[in-house]
């Protein structure tokens, strides 16, 4: 398994590499299951329609980590532990409201958090994975670009603005918190698996 | 700092410019910590290939002024980020050449990279193409750290002591994301105090 995993080019340990996949299979699960129900809640016809391309891009990425994780001999549930990064942001689930809010949180935050977390694992995976990446790294991009675009349409003013800043404030706070909880799980993990090649990436 | 009616992010031009200046101090202590490390290391290929790194260091720092000065701002060589500027000292600080290599190219990369990320996704399309050149650069960079980390560490207790690093390096990239963020709302709040009240 190693020489074949070195001559693919994966640098990561094979077995977590296979857990993050089901993770990541999970996330992206997560977000079309939400993002479905705000595109379903959506009055503004433009963003409705967005949010539906959103909601079919998350389908296919979380196809496409089930698939992987299969591949490299993952056993799939659909109910695998949530990543310690995004636990934090549960709280912001209930509270977003509004199309601003909502779009905020997954469009701004976590797909800011998917793109950074894809370019930083991307060098370390096998070839096939890599491919993955780059092609999901391309939708996410978009959708981090549909937040902005509704920030700029719905945010005329400069206090609905501060609104929408001040609430990304708290969610990016939230996830630098979920980041610090991550530091002291792989600190722990270090200590109690020694002879792990690598530590698991906190890719969403 | 002139307003550039050309300029085409979808990025407020503010947060770009501060995100420009993260970077270029990243680049710069980055130069700085891998001369350091190239002179003092004991392993032949960790100094050849640190001294190739420093080269693109170098060139990234060229491209990322570049930018700034088509946007209408200079360098701020006096930026500083606490945390970051802690990162750095560990990851200097750490006797071992597999802890090194972990908390620089795992860990200080991957907040770099995670940077030059957001304006490949929000920046105006020149300063997308060239993050795009860095970020390129970067994965060449992640990939030979890593290689050599792993070939460095043929021990459990070697592996585990790159992974530690890993995680001191990670919690203080958390803090500098932390404080942003924190700045972010500090910034809102204040406009929002500002802002007359509704009748």
């Amino acid at each position: 398994m190693a020489t074949q995993d070195a001559a693919d080019g994966l640098l990561l340990d094979h077995q977590l590499w296979a857990e993050q996949c089901k993770l990541s299979a999970r996330a992206e699960h997560g977000g079309m299951v939400v993002c479905g129900l705000w595109m379903a809640e959506a009055d503004d016809v433009e963003a409705k329609l967005k949010l539906a391309r959103q909601t079919w891009d998350e389908s296919r990425h979380a196809l496409a980590f089930y698939e992987r994780a299969r591949a490299l001999g993952a056993d799939l549930d659909m109910d695998p532990p949530q990543s310690p990064v995004l636990q934090p942001l549960v709280p912001f689930l209930m509270e977003a409201q509004t199309l601003v809010e909502r779009t905020t949180l997954i469009n701004l935050c976590v797909e800011v958090l998917a793109v950074e977390s894809f370019h930083a694992t991307k060098p370390l995976v096998d070839l096939t994975s890599r491919e993955l990446m780059d092609f999901i790294l391309a939708d996410e991009v978009t959708h981090v670009q549909l937040g902005k675009w509704v920030v700029d349409h719905f945010c005329t003013t400069s206090e609905t603005k501060a609104r929408h800043d001040e609430f990304q404030g708290r969610v990016d706070e939230a996830l630098a918190k979920g980041r610090q909880i991550l530091a002291q799980q792989l600190a722990d993990q270090a200590v109690a698996l020694v002879g792990c090649s690598v530590s698991a990436p906190e890719v969403v | 700092m002139t307003i550039l009616p050309s300029y085409r992010g979808t990025m407020p031009l503010e947060e770009l410019l501060e995100l420009l200046q993260l970077v270029a101090f990243i680049k710069r202590r980055g130069v700085r910590f891998l001369q350091e490390w190239a002179t003092a290391s004991p392993v032949p290929e960790v100094r050849d290939g640190l001294r190739r790194q420093i080269t693109r260091e170098e060139h990234h720092l060229t491209l990322v002024r570049e930018r700034l000065r088509a946007l209408g701002a200079e360098e701020d060589v006096s930026y500083q980020d606490t945390d970051l500027e802690n990162a750095f000292q560990i990851t200097a600080a750490a006797p071992q050449e597999v802890e090194k290599l972990a908390g620089f190219y795992r860990s200080i990369k991957e907040y770099s990279v995670a940077r030059c990320a957001a304006m490949i996704a929000l920046a105006d399309p020149p300063t997308q193409q060239a993050m795009d050149a860095v970020s390129d650069d970067e994965e060449h960079a992640q990939r030979w750290g890593e290689s050599l980390r792993l070939k460095l560490s043929p021990t459990p207790e070697l592996q585990r002591d790159g992974n530690i690093m890993r995680a001191r390096i990670l919690e203080q990239t958390a803090k500098s994301r932390e404080r942003l963020a924190r700045q972010l709302q500090e910034k809102a709040r204040r406009v929002l105090q500002d802002a007359p009240s509704k009748p």
